[in-house]
Protein backbone atom coordinates (compact mmCIF):
# COMPACT_ATOMS: atom_id res chain seq x y z
CA UNK A 1 0.00 0.00 0.00
CA UNK A 2 2.90 2.38 0.74
CA UNK A 3 4.47 1.45 -2.58
CA UNK A 4 1.88 2.46 -4.34
CA UNK A 5 2.27 5.86 -3.90
CA UNK A 6 3.75 6.57 -7.03
CA UNK A 7 2.79 11.00 -7.23
CA UNK A 8 6.19 12.94 -6.93
CA UNK A 9 8.16 9.94 -8.08
CA UNK A 10 10.54 9.80 -10.76
CA UNK A 11 10.40 7.12 -13.31
CA UNK A 12 13.89 6.76 -14.74
CA UNK A 13 13.40 5.78 -18.49
CA UNK A 14 15.01 7.24 -21.68
CA UNK A 15 12.23 9.35 -23.86
CA UNK A 16 11.30 12.67 -25.35
CA UNK A 17 9.63 13.54 -22.68
CA UNK A 18 12.51 12.77 -20.45
CA UNK A 19 14.83 14.96 -22.43
CA UNK A 20 13.30 18.18 -22.38
CA UNK A 21 14.40 21.07 -20.58
CA UNK A 22 12.52 21.36 -17.36
CA UNK A 23 12.07 24.51 -17.92
CA UNK A 24 9.36 23.51 -21.11
CA UNK A 25 7.74 21.04 -18.47
CA UNK A 26 7.64 23.42 -15.55
CA UNK A 27 5.75 25.98 -17.89
CA UNK A 28 3.93 23.40 -19.73
CA UNK A 29 2.40 21.87 -17.07
CA UNK A 30 1.16 25.27 -15.50
CA UNK A 31 -0.42 25.93 -18.33
CA UNK A 32 -1.88 22.30 -18.64
CA UNK A 33 -3.66 23.02 -15.40
CA UNK A 34 -4.61 26.94 -16.29
CA UNK A 35 -6.02 25.57 -18.82
CA UNK A 36 -8.18 22.55 -16.89
CA UNK A 37 -10.08 25.39 -15.28
CA UNK A 38 -10.61 27.85 -17.82
CA UNK A 39 -11.63 25.51 -20.81
CA UNK A 40 -13.83 23.22 -18.72
CA UNK A 41 -15.97 21.98 -21.24
CA UNK A 42 -16.74 18.76 -23.12
CA UNK A 43 -14.13 19.83 -26.19
CA UNK A 44 -12.00 21.49 -23.58
CA UNK A 45 -11.74 18.21 -21.86
CA UNK A 46 -11.15 16.34 -25.15
CA UNK A 47 -8.07 18.75 -26.66
CA UNK A 48 -6.38 18.81 -22.79
CA UNK A 49 -7.55 14.86 -22.89
CA UNK A 50 -5.81 14.47 -26.01
CA UNK A 51 -2.28 16.61 -25.11
CA UNK A 52 -1.96 14.38 -21.76
CA UNK A 53 -2.77 10.91 -23.95
CA UNK A 54 0.51 12.23 -26.39
CA UNK A 55 2.41 13.43 -23.39
CA UNK A 56 2.05 10.06 -21.97
CA UNK A 57 2.51 8.03 -24.85
CA UNK A 58 5.84 9.94 -25.52
CA UNK A 59 7.05 9.59 -22.12
CA UNK A 60 6.98 5.82 -22.52
CA UNK A 61 5.91 5.76 -18.58
CA UNK A 62 3.62 2.47 -18.35
CA UNK A 63 -0.37 3.57 -17.82
CA UNK A 64 -0.30 1.04 -15.20
CA UNK A 65 2.16 2.68 -13.16
CA UNK A 66 0.53 6.43 -13.56
CA UNK A 67 -2.87 5.04 -12.71
CA UNK A 68 -1.30 3.20 -9.73
CA UNK A 69 -0.53 6.91 -8.15
CA UNK A 70 -4.81 7.60 -8.43
CA UNK A 71 -5.51 4.83 -5.62
CA UNK A 72 -4.49 6.73 -2.85
CA UNK A 73 -7.12 9.87 -4.13
CA UNK A 74 -9.80 7.22 -5.01
CA UNK A 75 -11.75 8.05 -1.48
CA UNK A 76 -11.14 11.63 -2.17
CA UNK A 77 -12.82 11.66 -5.37
CA UNK A 78 -15.63 9.25 -4.23
CA UNK A 79 -16.91 11.70 -1.79
CA UNK A 80 -16.44 14.57 -3.59
CA UNK A 81 -18.79 12.76 -6.35
CA UNK A 82 -21.27 12.12 -4.05
CA UNK A 83 -21.46 15.61 -2.89
CA UNK A 84 -21.82 16.87 -6.30
CA UNK A 85 -24.38 14.47 -6.90
CA UNK A 86 -26.76 15.03 -4.03
CA UNK A 87 -26.10 18.39 -2.77
CA UNK A 88 -26.33 20.48 -6.41
CA UNK A 89 -29.96 21.68 -7.39
CA UNK A 90 -31.26 21.52 -10.88
CA UNK A 91 -33.26 19.63 -12.88
CA UNK A 92 -34.19 16.23 -11.11
CA UNK A 93 -33.10 13.12 -12.84
CA UNK A 94 -33.33 10.27 -10.25
CA UNK A 95 -35.53 10.50 -7.35
CA UNK A 96 -36.06 8.09 -4.42
CA UNK A 97 -36.47 8.46 -0.75
CA UNK A 98 -35.40 11.79 0.44
CA UNK A 99 -32.53 12.15 -2.67
CA UNK A 100 -32.41 13.74 -5.70
CA UNK A 101 -29.91 13.40 -8.39
CA UNK A 102 -30.04 16.26 -10.75
CA UNK A 103 -28.44 16.34 -14.27
CA UNK A 104 -26.41 19.33 -13.45
CA UNK A 105 -25.58 17.46 -10.09
CA UNK A 106 -24.46 15.01 -12.38
CA UNK A 107 -22.49 17.06 -14.97
CA UNK A 108 -20.86 19.16 -12.25
CA UNK A 109 -19.05 15.25 -10.56
CA UNK A 110 -18.04 14.06 -14.00
CA UNK A 111 -16.46 17.16 -14.53
CA UNK A 112 -14.56 17.38 -11.35
CA UNK A 113 -13.44 13.77 -11.82
CA UNK A 114 -12.18 14.33 -15.11
CA UNK A 115 -10.73 17.68 -14.13
CA UNK A 116 -9.16 16.04 -11.03
CA UNK A 117 -7.76 13.10 -12.64
CA UNK A 118 -6.44 15.36 -15.33
CA UNK A 119 -5.22 17.63 -12.92
CA UNK A 120 -2.99 14.42 -10.94
CA UNK A 121 -2.19 12.73 -14.15
CA UNK A 122 -0.85 15.72 -15.71
CA UNK A 123 1.61 16.81 -12.96
CA UNK A 124 2.69 13.73 -12.29
CA UNK A 125 3.69 13.45 -15.14
CA UNK A 126 6.44 15.80 -15.18
CA UNK A 127 7.75 13.95 -11.69
CA UNK A 128 7.85 10.98 -13.63
CA UNK A 129 9.98 12.59 -16.68
CA UNK A 130 11.66 15.12 -14.71
CA UNK A 131 14.71 14.37 -11.86
CA UNK A 132 13.98 16.18 -8.72
CA UNK A 133 17.86 17.89 -9.67
CA UNK A 134 16.57 19.07 -12.51
CA UNK A 135 12.91 20.17 -11.49
CA UNK A 136 15.33 22.78 -8.70
CA UNK A 137 17.43 24.12 -11.58
CA UNK A 138 14.28 24.82 -14.01
CA UNK A 139 12.23 26.31 -11.01
CA UNK A 140 14.95 28.41 -10.01
CA UNK A 141 15.67 29.59 -13.43
CA UNK A 142 11.86 30.76 -14.01
CA UNK A 143 11.92 32.45 -10.92
CA UNK A 144 15.24 34.15 -11.50
CA UNK A 145 13.36 37.05 -12.77
CA UNK A 146 11.61 37.90 -9.22
CA UNK A 147 14.24 38.11 -7.72
CA UNK A 148 13.85 41.87 -8.19
CA UNK A 149 11.11 41.91 -5.60
CA UNK A 150 13.78 40.11 -2.82
CA UNK A 151 11.80 36.45 -3.70
CA UNK A 152 14.63 34.22 -2.66
CA UNK A 153 14.10 31.72 -6.00
CA UNK A 154 17.40 29.58 -5.09
CA UNK A 155 16.35 29.23 -1.62
CA UNK A 156 13.00 28.18 -2.91
CA UNK A 157 13.91 25.49 -5.42
CA UNK A 158 16.43 24.11 -2.95
CA UNK A 159 13.67 23.34 -0.32
CA UNK A 160 11.26 21.94 -3.06
CA UNK A 161 13.98 19.41 -4.33
CA UNK A 162 14.49 18.48 -0.87
CA UNK A 163 10.84 18.06 0.20
CA UNK A 164 10.70 16.23 -3.33
CA UNK A 165 13.97 13.58 -2.67
CA UNK A 166 12.52 13.32 0.82
CA UNK A 167 9.22 11.75 -0.40
CA UNK A 168 10.74 7.75 -1.21
CA UNK A 169 13.09 8.27 1.49
CA UNK A 170 10.63 8.42 4.13
CA UNK A 171 7.90 5.74 1.85
CA UNK A 172 11.31 3.50 2.46
CA UNK A 173 11.18 4.40 5.74
CA UNK A 174 7.98 3.91 7.19
CA UNK A 175 7.74 0.65 5.47
CA UNK A 176 10.67 -0.22 7.69
CA UNK A 177 8.81 1.01 10.83
CA UNK A 178 5.81 -0.96 10.19
CA UNK A 179 8.32 -3.75 9.84
CA UNK A 180 9.47 -3.75 12.84
CA UNK A 181 6.37 -2.72 14.63
CA UNK A 182 4.54 -5.43 12.99
CA UNK A 183 7.20 -7.99 14.25
CA UNK A 184 6.64 -7.06 17.53
CA UNK A 185 2.63 -7.97 17.23
CA UNK A 186 1.47 -4.17 16.44
CA UNK A 187 -1.97 -4.52 14.70
CA UNK A 188 -2.09 -1.84 11.88
CA UNK A 189 -5.73 -2.93 10.62
CA UNK A 190 -7.95 -4.24 12.77
CA UNK A 191 -10.23 -2.26 15.71
CA UNK A 192 -12.26 1.24 15.68
CA UNK A 193 -11.05 4.27 14.15
CA UNK A 194 -9.65 5.40 17.20
CA UNK A 195 -8.05 2.51 17.99
CA UNK A 196 -6.22 2.38 14.74
CA UNK A 197 -5.45 6.09 15.25
CA UNK A 198 -3.27 5.20 18.06
CA UNK A 199 -2.00 2.30 16.35
CA UNK A 200 -0.33 4.83 14.10
CA UNK A 201 1.55 6.20 17.31
CA UNK A 202 3.91 3.54 17.22
CA UNK A 203 4.65 4.81 13.48
CA UNK A 204 4.65 8.11 13.67
CA UNK A 205 7.14 8.89 16.38
CA UNK A 206 9.85 6.55 15.41
CA UNK A 207 9.41 8.62 11.93
CA UNK A 208 9.11 11.87 13.21
CA UNK A 209 12.28 11.60 14.97
CA UNK A 210 13.65 9.73 11.46
CA UNK A 211 13.07 12.67 9.67
CA UNK A 212 14.44 15.27 11.88
CA UNK A 213 17.45 13.14 12.11
CA UNK A 214 18.06 13.27 8.59
CA UNK A 215 17.06 17.14 8.28
CA UNK A 216 19.61 17.59 10.67
CA UNK A 217 22.41 15.72 9.47
CA UNK A 218 21.46 16.72 6.01
CA UNK A 219 22.08 20.74 7.17
CA UNK A 220 25.21 19.50 8.72
CA UNK A 221 26.35 17.55 5.36
CA UNK A 222 25.42 20.74 3.18
CA UNK A 223 26.99 23.19 6.09
CA UNK A 224 30.55 21.14 5.94
CA UNK A 225 30.78 21.20 1.94
CA UNK A 226 30.20 24.95 2.31
CA UNK A 227 27.00 25.67 1.19
CA UNK A 228 26.20 29.12 1.32
CA UNK A 229 23.15 29.71 -0.57
CA UNK A 230 22.68 30.89 -4.35
CA UNK A 231 24.72 33.41 -4.51
CA UNK A 232 27.52 33.05 -7.63
CA UNK A 233 27.07 29.87 -7.92
CA UNK A 234 27.28 27.91 -11.20
CA UNK A 235 26.27 24.94 -12.49
CA UNK A 236 27.62 21.54 -13.57
CA UNK A 237 25.19 20.70 -16.24
CA UNK A 238 23.33 24.63 -17.20
CA UNK A 239 19.86 24.99 -18.69
CA UNK A 240 20.17 25.22 -22.60
CA UNK A 241 17.10 24.96 -24.71
CA UNK A 242 17.54 22.70 -27.36
CA UNK A 243 16.20 22.24 -30.72
CA UNK A 244 13.21 19.56 -29.10
CA UNK A 245 12.36 22.14 -26.74
CA UNK A 246 11.42 24.47 -29.64
CA UNK A 247 9.09 21.64 -31.20
CA UNK A 248 7.51 21.38 -27.35
CA UNK A 249 6.80 24.73 -27.09
CA UNK A 250 5.10 24.55 -30.66
CA UNK A 251 3.03 21.95 -29.18
CA UNK A 252 2.30 23.99 -26.15
CA UNK A 253 0.89 26.78 -28.17
CA UNK A 254 -0.94 24.66 -30.77
CA UNK A 255 -2.36 23.29 -27.57
CA UNK A 256 -3.73 27.14 -26.67
CA UNK A 257 -4.77 27.99 -29.75
CA UNK A 258 -7.07 25.01 -30.55
CA UNK A 259 -8.18 25.85 -27.62
CA UNK A 260 -8.80 29.01 -27.72
CA UNK A 261 -10.71 28.11 -31.30
CA UNK A 262 -12.95 25.20 -29.81
CA UNK A 263 -14.27 27.60 -27.47
CA UNK A 264 -14.88 30.60 -30.01
CA UNK A 265 -16.52 28.19 -32.19
CA UNK A 266 -19.05 26.24 -29.73
CA UNK B 1 8.09 -27.47 15.38
CA UNK B 2 10.70 -26.01 12.86
CA UNK B 3 10.79 -23.49 10.10
CA UNK B 4 10.77 -25.12 5.97
CA UNK B 5 11.16 -23.50 3.20
CA UNK B 6 9.98 -25.11 -0.28
CA UNK B 7 11.42 -23.37 -3.17
CA UNK B 8 11.06 -19.54 -1.97
CA UNK B 9 12.19 -16.97 -4.28
CA UNK B 10 11.13 -12.90 -3.83
CA UNK B 11 10.82 -10.09 -6.23
CA UNK B 12 11.34 -6.39 -5.11
CA UNK B 13 8.88 -3.95 -6.85
CA UNK B 14 7.44 -6.44 -9.26
CA UNK B 15 5.51 -4.70 -12.30
CA UNK B 16 8.03 -2.01 -12.75
CA UNK B 17 11.26 -1.98 -14.66
CA UNK B 18 12.96 -2.40 -11.32
CA UNK B 19 11.69 -5.38 -10.43
CA UNK B 20 14.83 -8.10 -9.47
CA UNK B 21 15.42 -11.46 -7.50
CA UNK B 22 16.28 -10.94 -4.26
CA UNK B 23 15.56 -14.77 -3.23
CA UNK B 24 15.80 -17.43 -5.72
CA UNK B 25 14.78 -21.06 -4.88
CA UNK B 26 15.81 -21.38 -1.27
CA UNK B 27 15.12 -24.42 0.59
CA UNK B 28 15.60 -24.90 4.14
CA UNK B 29 14.76 -26.63 7.25
CA UNK B 30 15.48 -24.76 10.20
CA UNK B 31 14.98 -27.24 13.53
CA UNK B 32 14.49 -26.47 16.93
CA UNK B 33 17.70 -25.61 18.96
CA UNK B 34 20.23 -24.43 16.95
CA UNK B 35 22.78 -21.48 16.34
CA UNK B 36 22.87 -20.69 12.90
CA UNK B 37 24.82 -18.16 11.42
CA UNK B 38 23.53 -16.20 8.05
CA UNK B 39 26.82 -14.72 5.89
CA UNK B 40 26.59 -13.21 2.66
CA UNK B 41 28.10 -10.16 0.73
CA UNK B 42 25.96 -7.32 1.03
CA UNK B 43 22.58 -7.05 -1.08
CA UNK B 44 22.91 -10.92 -1.11
CA UNK B 45 19.19 -11.48 0.24
CA UNK B 46 20.31 -11.90 4.29
CA UNK B 47 17.74 -8.95 5.53
CA UNK B 48 14.84 -10.08 2.72
CA UNK B 49 15.05 -13.91 3.87
CA UNK B 50 15.13 -12.90 7.54
CA UNK B 51 11.73 -10.62 7.30
CA UNK B 52 10.16 -14.14 5.10
CA UNK B 53 10.60 -16.50 8.14
CA UNK B 54 8.11 -14.41 10.11
CA UNK B 55 5.86 -13.55 7.89
CA UNK B 56 6.85 -9.93 7.24
CA UNK B 57 7.37 -10.69 3.69
CA UNK B 58 5.39 -13.25 1.63
CA UNK B 59 7.51 -15.51 -0.50
CA UNK B 60 6.55 -14.36 -4.44
CA UNK B 61 7.21 -18.35 -5.40
CA UNK B 62 7.34 -20.86 -3.07
CA UNK B 63 5.86 -21.56 0.37
CA UNK B 64 7.37 -20.82 4.38
CA UNK B 65 6.03 -23.72 6.86
CA UNK B 66 5.62 -23.16 10.13
CA UNK B 67 4.34 -26.01 12.18
CA UNK B 68 3.64 -27.86 8.58
CA UNK B 69 1.18 -24.59 8.02
CA UNK B 70 1.96 -22.43 5.16
CA UNK B 71 2.13 -19.03 6.44
CA UNK B 72 0.80 -17.26 3.24
CA UNK B 73 -2.50 -18.89 4.21
CA UNK B 74 -5.59 -16.63 4.70
CA UNK B 75 -6.25 -18.58 7.84
CA UNK B 76 -2.74 -18.48 9.12
CA UNK B 77 -2.32 -16.85 12.38
CA UNK B 78 0.36 -14.59 11.87
CA UNK B 79 -0.02 -12.48 15.49
CA UNK B 80 0.82 -16.44 16.54
CA UNK B 81 3.40 -16.51 14.17
CA UNK B 82 5.35 -13.21 15.41
CA UNK B 83 4.95 -14.47 19.04
CA UNK B 84 7.36 -17.60 18.31
CA UNK B 85 9.39 -15.63 15.54
CA UNK B 86 11.31 -12.60 17.19
CA UNK B 87 12.80 -10.63 14.94
CA UNK B 88 15.31 -8.30 15.81
CA UNK B 89 16.17 -5.67 13.17
CA UNK B 90 19.14 -4.30 11.29
CA UNK B 91 18.77 -0.79 12.87
CA UNK B 92 16.53 -0.31 16.23
CA UNK B 93 15.91 2.86 16.00
CA UNK B 94 12.84 1.87 13.53
CA UNK B 95 11.04 0.26 16.46
CA UNK B 96 11.85 2.52 19.82
CA UNK B 97 8.89 5.09 20.33
CA UNK B 98 7.57 4.94 23.72
CA UNK B 99 8.73 7.54 26.44
CA UNK B 100 10.40 5.13 28.47
CA UNK B 101 12.67 2.18 27.46
CA UNK B 102 10.22 0.05 30.40
CA UNK B 103 7.40 0.88 28.47
CA UNK B 104 8.75 0.31 25.05
CA UNK B 105 10.08 -3.01 25.84
CA UNK B 106 6.01 -3.67 27.09
CA UNK B 107 4.75 -2.96 23.89
CA UNK B 108 5.52 -6.58 22.54
CA UNK B 109 3.92 -8.48 25.20
CA UNK B 110 1.02 -6.37 25.25
CA UNK B 111 0.38 -6.91 21.72
CA UNK B 112 0.19 -11.11 22.79
CA UNK B 113 -2.98 -9.68 25.26
CA UNK B 114 -1.37 -10.78 28.34
CA UNK B 115 -2.50 -9.42 31.08
CA UNK B 116 -0.70 -6.42 32.51
CA UNK B 117 0.90 -7.88 35.28
CA UNK B 118 2.83 -10.54 33.13
CA UNK B 119 3.67 -7.99 30.13
CA UNK B 120 5.67 -6.04 33.13
CA UNK B 121 7.14 -9.21 34.54
CA UNK B 122 8.25 -9.96 31.03
CA UNK B 123 9.75 -6.67 30.24
CA UNK B 124 11.67 -6.48 33.47
CA UNK B 125 13.13 -10.12 33.13
CA UNK B 126 14.12 -9.59 28.76
CA UNK B 127 15.71 -6.33 30.24
CA UNK B 128 17.91 -7.97 33.04
CA UNK B 129 18.80 -10.66 30.40
CA UNK B 130 20.00 -8.55 28.02
CA UNK B 131 21.78 -6.34 31.11
CA UNK B 132 20.57 -3.11 30.70
CA UNK B 133 21.37 -0.70 33.20
CA UNK B 134 18.53 -0.59 36.03
CA UNK B 135 19.00 3.26 36.39
CA UNK B 136 18.20 3.52 33.01
CA UNK B 137 14.95 1.79 32.51
CA UNK B 138 12.56 5.21 32.74
CA UNK B 139 14.90 7.25 30.47
CA UNK B 140 13.84 8.25 27.06
CA UNK B 141 14.72 5.74 24.90
CA UNK B 142 15.69 8.33 22.13
CA UNK B 143 18.38 9.33 24.96
CA UNK B 144 20.39 6.35 24.97
CA UNK B 145 23.71 5.82 23.44
CA UNK B 146 23.25 3.29 19.85
CA UNK B 147 24.62 0.51 22.18
CA UNK B 148 22.02 0.57 24.85
CA UNK B 149 19.02 0.92 21.66
CA UNK B 150 20.56 -2.46 20.78
CA UNK B 151 19.95 -3.71 24.09
CA UNK B 152 16.37 -2.00 24.27
CA UNK B 153 15.43 -3.14 20.90
CA UNK B 154 16.28 -6.68 21.60
CA UNK B 155 14.80 -6.76 24.85
CA UNK B 156 11.60 -5.66 23.18
CA UNK B 157 11.71 -8.91 21.37
CA UNK B 158 13.05 -11.12 24.15
CA UNK B 159 10.10 -10.14 26.51
CA UNK B 160 7.71 -11.33 23.44
CA UNK B 161 9.39 -15.23 24.64
CA UNK B 162 9.60 -15.95 21.19
CA UNK B 163 11.40 -19.84 19.92
CA UNK B 164 13.27 -18.54 17.39
CA UNK B 165 15.07 -15.59 17.65
CA UNK B 166 16.24 -13.74 14.41
CA UNK B 167 18.73 -11.65 14.52
CA UNK B 168 19.82 -9.21 11.88
CA UNK B 169 23.23 -7.56 12.48
CA UNK B 170 22.99 -7.19 16.20
CA UNK B 171 26.51 -6.53 17.00
CA UNK B 172 27.21 -3.61 13.90
CA UNK B 173 28.52 -0.51 15.53
CA UNK B 174 29.25 -2.24 18.82
CA UNK B 175 32.59 -2.13 20.60
CA UNK B 176 34.41 -5.38 20.83
CA UNK B 177 33.52 -5.82 24.51
CA UNK B 178 29.89 -4.84 23.99
CA UNK B 179 29.58 -6.97 21.09
CA UNK B 180 31.09 -10.18 23.37
CA UNK B 181 28.74 -9.33 26.07
CA UNK B 182 25.61 -9.58 23.47
CA UNK B 183 26.62 -12.72 21.58
CA UNK B 184 27.68 -14.01 24.93
CA UNK B 185 24.03 -13.01 26.15
CA UNK B 186 22.44 -14.53 22.83
CA UNK B 187 24.46 -18.00 23.07
CA UNK B 188 22.86 -18.31 26.58
CA UNK B 189 19.88 -18.06 24.94
CA UNK B 190 20.03 -20.84 22.94
CA UNK B 191 21.94 -23.10 25.66
CA UNK B 192 19.66 -22.53 28.35
CA UNK B 193 16.08 -22.17 27.47
CA UNK B 194 16.58 -24.00 24.20
CA UNK B 195 15.58 -21.01 21.87
CA UNK B 196 16.62 -21.21 18.02
CA UNK B 197 18.74 -18.27 16.65
CA UNK B 198 19.68 -17.10 13.43
CA UNK B 199 22.31 -14.31 13.80
CA UNK B 200 23.13 -12.19 10.83
CA UNK B 201 26.59 -11.18 10.97
CA UNK B 202 29.72 -9.93 8.18
CA UNK B 203 32.01 -10.89 10.82
CA UNK B 204 33.32 -14.10 10.48
CA UNK B 205 35.37 -14.33 13.34
CA UNK B 206 31.31 -13.96 15.41
CA UNK B 207 30.08 -16.61 13.19
CA UNK B 208 32.92 -19.34 13.92
CA UNK B 209 32.65 -18.51 17.37
CA UNK B 210 28.99 -18.86 18.72
CA UNK B 211 27.14 -21.15 15.55
CA UNK B 212 26.82 -24.55 14.78
CA UNK B 213 25.25 -24.30 11.10
CA UNK B 214 26.66 -21.49 8.58
CA UNK B 215 24.19 -20.42 5.60
CA UNK B 216 25.71 -18.63 2.98
CA UNK B 217 23.90 -16.57 0.65
CA UNK B 218 25.29 -15.07 -2.71
CA UNK B 219 23.06 -12.72 -5.04
CA UNK B 220 19.83 -14.49 -3.38
CA UNK B 221 21.42 -18.38 -3.60
CA UNK B 222 21.75 -20.37 -1.09
CA UNK B 223 24.81 -21.69 -2.39
CA UNK B 224 26.39 -23.09 1.18
CA UNK B 225 24.52 -24.82 4.40
CA UNK B 226 27.41 -26.74 6.29
CA UNK B 227 28.71 -26.63 9.88
CA UNK B 228 31.51 -23.88 10.41
CA UNK B 229 34.67 -26.23 9.60
CA UNK B 230 33.52 -27.36 6.86
CA UNK B 231 32.02 -23.61 5.45
CA UNK B 232 35.06 -22.15 6.32
CA UNK B 233 37.29 -24.91 4.05
CA UNK B 234 35.96 -23.04 0.88
CA UNK B 235 37.80 -19.83 1.83
CA UNK B 236 38.70 -19.51 -1.50
CA UNK B 237 35.33 -19.96 -2.76
CA UNK B 238 33.79 -17.46 -0.04
CA UNK B 239 36.38 -14.94 -0.86
CA UNK B 240 35.49 -14.73 -4.99
CA UNK B 241 31.70 -13.71 -3.40
CA UNK B 242 33.01 -10.75 -1.31
CA UNK B 243 33.52 -12.97 2.22
CA UNK B 244 36.10 -14.80 4.16
CA UNK B 245 37.02 -17.32 6.50
CA UNK B 246 38.25 -16.34 9.96
CA UNK B 247 41.55 -14.86 11.02
CA UNK B 248 42.43 -18.33 12.49
CA UNK B 249 41.77 -20.08 9.33
CA UNK B 250 44.22 -18.66 7.56
CA UNK B 251 46.84 -19.14 9.61
CA UNK B 252 45.94 -22.54 10.33
CA UNK B 253 45.80 -23.07 6.63
CA UNK B 254 49.84 -21.15 6.55
CA UNK B 255 51.37 -23.23 9.18
CA UNK B 256 50.12 -25.97 7.12
CA UNK B 257 52.27 -24.78 3.29
CA UNK B 258 54.76 -23.62 5.95
CA UNK B 259 55.10 -27.59 6.58
CA UNK B 260 54.07 -27.78 9.86
CA UNK B 261 51.33 -30.92 10.24
CA UNK B 262 48.30 -29.16 11.57
CA UNK B 263 45.20 -30.18 10.63
CA UNK B 264 43.81 -26.79 8.30
CA UNK B 265 40.16 -27.16 10.11
CA UNK B 266 40.21 -24.55 12.66
CA UNK B 267 37.71 -22.06 12.88
CA UNK B 268 37.92 -20.61 16.18
CA UNK B 269 40.93 -19.37 18.67
CA UNK B 270 40.78 -22.37 21.17
CA UNK B 271 40.74 -24.76 18.15
CA UNK B 272 43.75 -23.55 16.86
CA UNK B 273 45.20 -23.62 20.47
CA UNK B 274 44.51 -27.12 20.75
CA UNK B 275 45.72 -27.80 17.27
CA UNK B 276 49.00 -26.47 17.56
CA UNK B 277 49.49 -27.15 21.14
CA UNK B 278 49.17 -30.90 19.87
CA UNK B 279 51.40 -30.69 17.13
CA UNK B 280 53.95 -29.19 19.15
CA UNK B 281 53.45 -32.08 22.22
CA UNK B 282 53.29 -34.82 19.60
CA UNK B 283 57.07 -33.03 17.90
CA UNK B 284 58.37 -32.91 21.47
CA UNK B 285 57.60 -37.13 22.10
CA UNK B 286 59.43 -37.90 18.44
CA UNK B 287 62.48 -35.93 19.51
CA UNK B 288 62.68 -37.76 22.37
CA UNK B 289 62.48 -41.00 20.77
CA UNK B 290 65.52 -41.59 19.28
CA UNK B 291 67.36 -40.72 22.77
CA UNK B 292 65.33 -43.71 24.09
CA UNK B 293 66.69 -45.10 21.60
CA UNK B 294 69.99 -45.70 22.22
N1 LIG C 1 12.55 -2.42 0.00
C1 LIG C 1 13.26 -2.80 -1.07
N2 LIG C 1 12.87 -2.45 -2.31
C2 LIG C 1 13.56 -2.84 -3.39
N3 LIG C 1 14.66 -3.59 -3.36
C3 LIG C 1 15.12 -3.98 -2.17
C4 LIG C 1 14.44 -3.60 -0.95
N4 LIG C 1 15.11 -4.13 0.09
C5 LIG C 1 16.15 -4.79 -0.44
N5 LIG C 1 16.16 -4.70 -1.78
C6 LIG C 1 17.13 -5.34 -2.71
O1 LIG C 1 17.12 -6.73 -2.49
C7 LIG C 1 18.42 -7.26 -2.47
C8 LIG C 1 18.68 -7.96 -1.16
O2 LIG C 1 18.61 -7.04 -0.10
P1 LIG C 1 18.82 -7.42 1.43
O3 LIG C 1 18.45 -6.23 2.23
O4 LIG C 1 18.08 -8.67 1.72
O5 LIG C 1 20.39 -7.67 1.48
P2 LIG C 1 21.32 -8.02 2.74
O6 LIG C 1 21.95 -9.31 2.40
O7 LIG C 1 20.55 -7.93 3.99
O8 LIG C 1 22.41 -6.87 2.68
P3 LIG C 1 23.19 -6.12 3.89
O9 LIG C 1 24.30 -7.01 4.30
O10 LIG C 1 23.72 -4.88 3.23
O11 LIG C 1 22.21 -5.84 4.97
C9 LIG C 1 19.35 -6.08 -2.73
O12 LIG C 1 19.70 -6.12 -4.10
C10 LIG C 1 18.53 -4.87 -2.43
O13 LIG C 1 18.91 -3.81 -3.27
MG1 LIG D 1 20.59 -6.65 5.68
Amino acid sequence: MIRDITVGQYYRTESFVHRLDPRVKLLGTFLYIISLFVFSSVPGFIVSGALLVVTIWASKVPLKFILRGLKPILLLLSVTVLFNLFLIKGEPVVQFWRFTITREGIQSAVFLVIRIVMLIVGSSMMTFTTTPNQLTDGIESLLKPFRIVKLPAHEIAMMMSIALRFIPILLEETDKIMKAQSARGADFESGNIFHRAKGMLPILVPLFVAAFRRANDLAMAMEARCYRGGEGRTRMKPLKYQTQDAAAFGVLTLYVAVHITCKVLW
Amino acid sequence: MSIILDHVSYIYEKGTPQEHYALKDINLVIPKGEFIGVIGHTGSGKSTMMQMLNGLIAPTEGMVLFRGQDISDRDFDKKYLRSKVGMVFQYPEYQLFESTVFKDVCFGPGNLGLDQKTVELRAFSALHQMQFPDELFYQSPFDLSGGQKRRAAIAGVLAMDPDFLILDEPTAGLDPKGRDEILELIAGLQKEQGKTILLVSHSMDDVANYVNRILVLNEGKLVLDAQPAEAFSYYKELEKIGLAAPQVTYIMNELQEKGIPVRAGATTLREAKQEILRVFSDNRAKEREPIHDT
